[in-house]
């Protein structure tokens, strides 16, 4: 496994919305169409993602923009 | 505009609501005071009109102003006024919403207040746009879709209508006022031409502002049985949400595994640009594109941190 291209998968997935949607989609092909070498584990924790955290941040962003109510 | 100059207009605004309120009776009055209060209109930094998602009510005339040019001797007293305009009609909207939406205050006080800041936002702008028919065309014609987009609103919330794109449109009628300050400053110069562009530049921001402020809510919505536009995107009907559950699960694969997040956020995004292409279609000064650019970020910064916090758990792998 290599952690770089593990990170580095992270990471453009996290800026890269098209790139997020083909990894979540089919993460065996994404990675190998765009030459990135991962552990298997990996791959399935992509095929098995918790969106608890990701909606735990949506929670927090609710209070981080609290204020968006103002004046709208 | 600068920031500085953001917050010093708006200190003006508020001092003048505050000299007419002073004219309000002790019980219209206490009402204005606990309206006051509640927004905490006095934390004057950033400011209640300032937050950097909130409508650009008080910029807009200033832009508009700016735009009619030093042509116009009159143009910084039609600015001030239009500015407060701008602040009163957005406070009667803002009485009106936050007692449907939340029942706060008691339906006297609500309306004869947002009567009172209505009357308050029409006097005003009788001074810029003096009888012009085709301003007065245009006011009534806007609080009447505002009433409309309301109660449609109203009805969908409470399930005696279901949102489809068509009603996402109608309600989004409710934020038409915003474009009447601007509007009369452009009409008493004789620019009428920009009021297409201005009009499409309110509909793509407030459009904008709601589908990324549904999407932030979509949790918390759906838990209180409020099935906007976007959770209905996401698949979830009314039968569907009778199991809070599997519907939350459902939301969350839409949202964050399927694609449903990016795919509004995109939608919002486009609305942002259009809006900027609005502003140049008005040729707004610089101000206006600034404050649109720094919208899009804040909304980038958002979708990061929510897919930063969905791939961390693979970090800790």
């Amino acid at each position: 496994m290599s952690d770089k291209s593990q990170e580095e998968v992270i990471g453009r997935a996290v800026i890269d919305p098209d790139f997020r949607d083909r990894l979540l989609k089919d993460p065996e092909a994404t990675i190998k169409a765009e030459g990135y070498t991962v552990s298997a584990e990996f791959i399935n924790q992509l095929k098995d993602m918790d969106t608890d955290a990701a909606m735990a941040a949506a929670s927090n962003l609710d209070g981080a923009f609290a204020q968006r109510k103002a004046a709208t | 505009m600068s920031a500085v100059s953001d917050v010093s207009l708006q200190a003006e605004v508020l001092d003048r609501l505050e000299v007419a309120a002073g004219r309000m009776g002790p019980r219209l009055g206490g009402a204005w005071t606990r309206l006051s209060s509640r927004l905490r209109l006095n934390d004057r930094q950033p400011g209640y009109f300032l937050h950097p998602l909130a409508f650009p009510i008080l910029q807009l005339p200033t832009w508009a102003a700016q735009r009619a040019g030093g042509a116009l001797p009159e143009a910084a007293a039609l600015a001030a006024d239009s500015r407060e305009a701008a602040a009163a009609g957005y406070l009667h909207v803002r009485v009106q919403d936050d007692w449907m939406d939340e029942g706060i205050e008691e339906g006297a006080a609500t309306a004869l207040l947002s009567d009172a800041l209505l009357t308050r936002h029409q006097r005003l702008l009788v001074g810029v746009a003096g009888d012009r028919p085709a301003f007065w065309e245009r006011f009534e014609a806007a609080w009447l879709r505002y009433a409309e987009a309301m109660l449609l609103e109203r009805a969908l919330h409470d399930g005696e209508a279901t949102y489809d794109q068509a009603a996402f449109d109608v309600v989004m009628d409710r934020s038409r006022p915003l474009a009447l300050p601007p509007a009369a400053i452009w009409i008493h110069s004789g620019l009428d031409a920009l009021l297409p562009a201005l009009d499409d530049y309110v509909s793509h921001l407030s459009t904008s502002h709601q589908l990324f402020t549904d999407l932030i809510d979509a949790e918390r919505d759906l838990a209180a049985g409020n099935l906007t536009w976007v959770i209905r995107r996401m698949g979830i009907s009314d039968e569907g949400a009778e199991d809070p559950e599997a519907s939350l699960q459902q939301l969350r694969r839409a949202l964050y595994l399927e694609g449903g997040f990016d795919a509004v956020m995109r939608e919002a995004r486009g609305r942002l640009e259009q809006a900027a292409e609005a502003s140049r279609r008005m040729a707004l000064p610089p101000a206006s594109e600034a404050y649109l650019v720094r919208r899009g970020e804040l909304m980038t910064t958002a979708q990061r941190e929510v897919f930063q916090a969905l791939f961390a758990g693979l970090h800790r792998s």
